[in-house]
Order: structure tokens, then C-alpha cells, then sequence
């Protein structure tokens, strides 16, 4: 499941930043790579659309046998491993849902874990 | 008293002269304030630098010094500016490289709070600069040892009782405490619920030794090194905010982890340079021998802390108590740490 802020709301803030921004200030390099960084998430996000949220409930709803909104059946995960009842397949979901939020936040830490990438 | 010349900073005229009057009353001798300047970094602390000079009394001479004191927008933290300053004398006289601690003002009509002064050291401590340095065993040694320095004050110690009782199980205490802090966040982070679940599975008994002081950010980012295109020696241990009573694994593990690379996963010291010159350095100092697994352990308790920090702040941005870009950002580390914590934590197939 996307973290919060994600793709609108982080090109809210970019746009909200990039407005007020002083391109004199000492830190003004490290704040236009913020900038661009959000902006790339948040394109990353809509190009894949509601795709990698629709697999992940289909997923869970086969790791616990239950239907509902993605955050309640994330929520019942938690407390099935909170609880120490944890479904079979749980690390192997868990990964992949990692996999699709790394290829949305940071495709190039992806590309080093998958060796495709020297860093 | 002295003139003021060459304020360049963000102290006003009227705090300027206070402060010089204080200082001359603290020091018994008059005192010039000849530069003050802002220094960057510190959203919730701010430095300053002060130079000043003083005529005889108890602190003669040229001084080159850092005024600390919290930020217009600080918010609630662990330490209090008189409990850093505390930390900072007993980790000073302990050995540690710190900024030597030289008077603490708790008197909030100079500056509207309390703040201390502290000798200014040079260096660099951002990260990713350092990290492109070459890497070396012989800086990373010397971290080692200067965190078992730290690690030699253990409670009870005069002055910091402020840091509460020990802990009896450091591990599963931070596990709870974690625990505690995802449940007061909106969304449900399954990732991060099963690193818990793997570290109270998994949890080490109480450390046979006790706990100790613990820095509890000691990494890359927070240590001053000067000359790191050669080499590099350490400076000071900055940022004291966190520290507490814990297991002296939990420091190490938090060093150790591959979170606090920046990038340069290989040198698994910080990406300054190898591990086990920096574990040779911490046996050195403490005479105590560390055992890899146990790291690990700690390891996987680093990126778990790490990702819940980094939600908490990523929430303070979405629930409009501070707008934030940098804020915003942070949530999207937290695909990393799950990372890191499903690939050390294994499988249930």
C-alpha cells in the first residue's frame, strides 16, 4: 500500500515548495533535487495507476481469506502478525508489494538490490 | 564593556548586548562579542557561532564558540538544551570526542530560552561528502573506540538522571515501544509490523553487562571529521537528542546498518570504511569482544526504527502540522528500510 503523501499530494507540495523557494538561498540545490525527486514519484505513481493497489488487495484477499478495502485487509494482516498467526505466503506478498512502492519511490535502489545497478 | 563588531547573524542587536553583559557577569571580566553568525543545519536547534573576546577574569582571551539553544519552531524533543549540555560534560569527561562544554544559561531573559555555549570544532559532517572520501579502516577504528568511550558511562552517572531508570530489556522495550508508535499513525504498515514481529521472536536477553549510555543516532551524519580527503580524524560527536540508557548493541547495530551508507553499501562501517575495524576499535576501548549475530540483530532493529521515524515525520507533513517537502519525502524512504528488513528477516515458505 502507497505511503502517505503520495503522487498528487506530493506534486502539491513540490509546486507549493518551487513557489516559495529562494534561489539564492545556501540550500537551494539540495531544495530543487527535493523538488524534482517528488515530481518523479509522482509521476512514477500515476503511470502505474490504481495496477499495483488492485494486485495487492487480490493478493491479500487470497493470503486471508477475507474481502474488504485495501487498508482493512493490510490492517488484518498487521494483526494476524501482530498475533502471531501469520498466512503462509506472507514474506513472499510482503516482498512483492515492496518491490512495486521501490519501483515507484526509487526504481535505482531496486536496480542495485536486483545487481542491475553498481550505485 | 566591549564593542560589537561584524554581526552578520541572526541574533538581533538587543540579544547581542544582553548576552555580552552575561557573559562579562559569568566570566568577571569585560567581554567584546566581536562575530556572530547563523550556522546552517538544526531545524529544531539552532547554532550560532560567537566569537568573543575577553579581558582577563576567569576565561582570558580569543574564543571561538558555538551558542546552541532551540529553534523558533522547535518542537518537543527528548532533551532539553540543560540535559544535552549535562550529556555533553559527561561524554567529555569520559573521553569522547565532543565540543568542549563551557557554560550553560538557563536565565530565559537573555534569549528568550536557555541555551549553552560549546567550543566550535572544524570539520565535515554531511554524509554524503564524506562518503567519497577513500575509504579508511584507520577513521573508522577510531570511531569504534570513541563509541566504547561512550558506552563507559553507565547509570547511575551524577547529573544525567534526567535519562530516567535503565531499561531491564532494552530489546523488547523498543520493540513495544514501536509497536505503540505505528498504532497512532493512520495507516497500517505490514512490512515494518512483521520486522517487529521477527525482533520480538528473536529478541537477546537483557546485555549481561547492563545497559550503558547510549548516543542512539551514533552514525554517519552525525560525527565532525576533519581532513576526511585524507584519511580523516574524528572531531566531535554531534547530536545528542536521542541518547538514553540501551543496550551498547543497539549503538553499534545502528551504526553498522546499511541505511547509514549513504549509498556506499560495501564499506559496511558507515561507508567509511570496513567492519571490523570498527568493531576492532570498539573491542579495544571496552575490551569486550562483539559478536556478529548479535549485531544483526540490532541491524534489523536500525532500519524498523528508522521506518517508523520516517513515518512519524512523513505524518506530521500529511496531517498539516508543518508542510514540508522534506517531511513529505521521508515516507518514501520507508520502501528501503522494508527492504532491507524482509531480506534480513527471511521467510515463512
Amino acid at each position: 500500500m502507497r505511503k502517505q503523501p503520495s503522487g498528487k499530494a506530493l506534486s502539491d507540495i513540490a509546486d507549493a515548495t518551487e513557489a516559495s523557494a529562494d534561489p539564492a538561498a545556501g540550500n537551494a540545490n539540495y531544495v530543487a533535487a527535493m523538488i524534482r525527486n517528488a515530481r518523479a514519484i509522482a509521476e512514477r505513481q500515476d503511470l502505474a495507476g490504481d495496477n499495483p493497489e488492485k494486485t495487492e488487495a487480490a493478493a491479500l484477499t487470497n493470503l486471508i481469506g477475507t474481502t474488504g478495502s485495501l487498508d482493512d485487509l493490510n490492517r488484518e494482516l498487521v494483526r494476524a502478525i501482530r498475533g502471531g498467526s501469520v498466512p503462509q505466503g506472507t514474506h513472499a506478498h510482503l516482498v512483492a508489494v515492496n518491490r512495486y512502492e521501490l519501483a515507484e519511490s526509487n526504481p535505482r535502489y531496486l536496480a542495485r538490490l536486483d545487481g542491475k545497478d553498481a550505485g | 564593556m566591549g564593542l560589537i563588531r561584524a554581526v552578520t547573524g541572526h541574533l538581533n542587536d538587543d540579544q547581542i548586548n544582553r548576552l555580552r553583559d552575561w557573559l562579562s557577569a559569568q566570566s568577571a571580566a569585560p567581554v567584546q562579542v566581536l562575530a556572530t553568525e547563523r550556522l546552517s543545519g538544526g531545524a529544531i536547534q539552532e547554532n550560532h557561532r560567537l566569537e568573543i573576546e575577553v579581558a582577563g577574569g576567569d576565561w582570558p582571551g580569543h574564543h571561538d564558540l558555538v551558542l546552541r539553544r532551540d529553534a523558533q519552531s522547535a518542537v518537543a524533543t527528548s532533551h532539553s538544551r540543560a540535559e544535552e549540555y549535562a550529556l555533553l560534560k559527561a561524554a567529555h569527561k569520559a573521553g569522547v570526542a565532543v565540543p568542549t562544554p563551557c557554560v550553560l544559561c538557563e536565565d530565559e531573559t537573555i534569549l528568550g530560552g536557555p541555551f549553552f555555549l560549546m567550543h566550535r570544532v572544524s570539520g565535515e559532517a554531511r554524509g554524503g561528502r564524506l562518503i567519497k572520501a577513500a575509504p579508511d579502516a584507520g577513521l573508522v577504528h577510531t570511531l569504534g573506540a570513541n563509541l566504547a568511550r561512550i558506552h563507559s558511562i553507565t547509570p547511575p552517572t551524577e547529573g544525567l538522571s534526567f535519562l530516567g531508570d535503565p531499561p531491564i530489556d532494552p530489546a523488547r522495550d523498543a520493540v513495544t515501544q514501536y509497536r505503540g508508535y505505528l498504532d497512532k499513525l493512520p495507516d497500517p504498515h505490514p512490512a515494518v509490523e512483521w520486522g517487529l514481529a521477527w525482533l520480538a521472536a528473536n529478541a537477546p536477553p537483557p546485555p549481561p553487562g547492563g545497559t550503558v549510555l547510549c548516543h542512539r543516532d551514533y552514525r554517519t551524519g552525525n560525527l565532525m571529521i576533519e581532513q576526511a580527503e585524507t584519511g580523516g580524524t574524528l572531531s566531535a560527536t554531534l547530536d545528542w537528542e536521542f541518547a538514553g540508557w540501551s543496550d551498547p548493541l543497539e549503538d553499534i547495530g545502528w551504526f553498522l546498518a546499511k541505511c547509514w551508507r549513504f549509498g556506499r553499501w560495501q564499506e559496511e562501517a558507515g561507508g567509511l570504511g570496513p567492519r571490523r575495524a570498527f568493531l576492532d576499535g570498539y573491542t579495544e576501548v571496552s575490551n569486550h569482544i562483539i559478536d556478529p549475530a548479535a549485531v544483526t540483530y540490532w541491524e534489523v532493529m536500525a532500519h524498523v526504527r528508522w521506518a517508523v521515524i520516517a513515518l512519524q515525520q512523513a505524518w506530521r507533513h500529511v496531517s498539516g502540522e508543518e508542510a514540508s517537502i522534506e517531511l513529505a519525502l521521508t515516507a518514501h524512504v520507508v520502501p528501503e528500510l522494508e527492504a532491507e528488513i524482509l531480506a534480513m528477516t527471511g521467510g515463512d515458505e
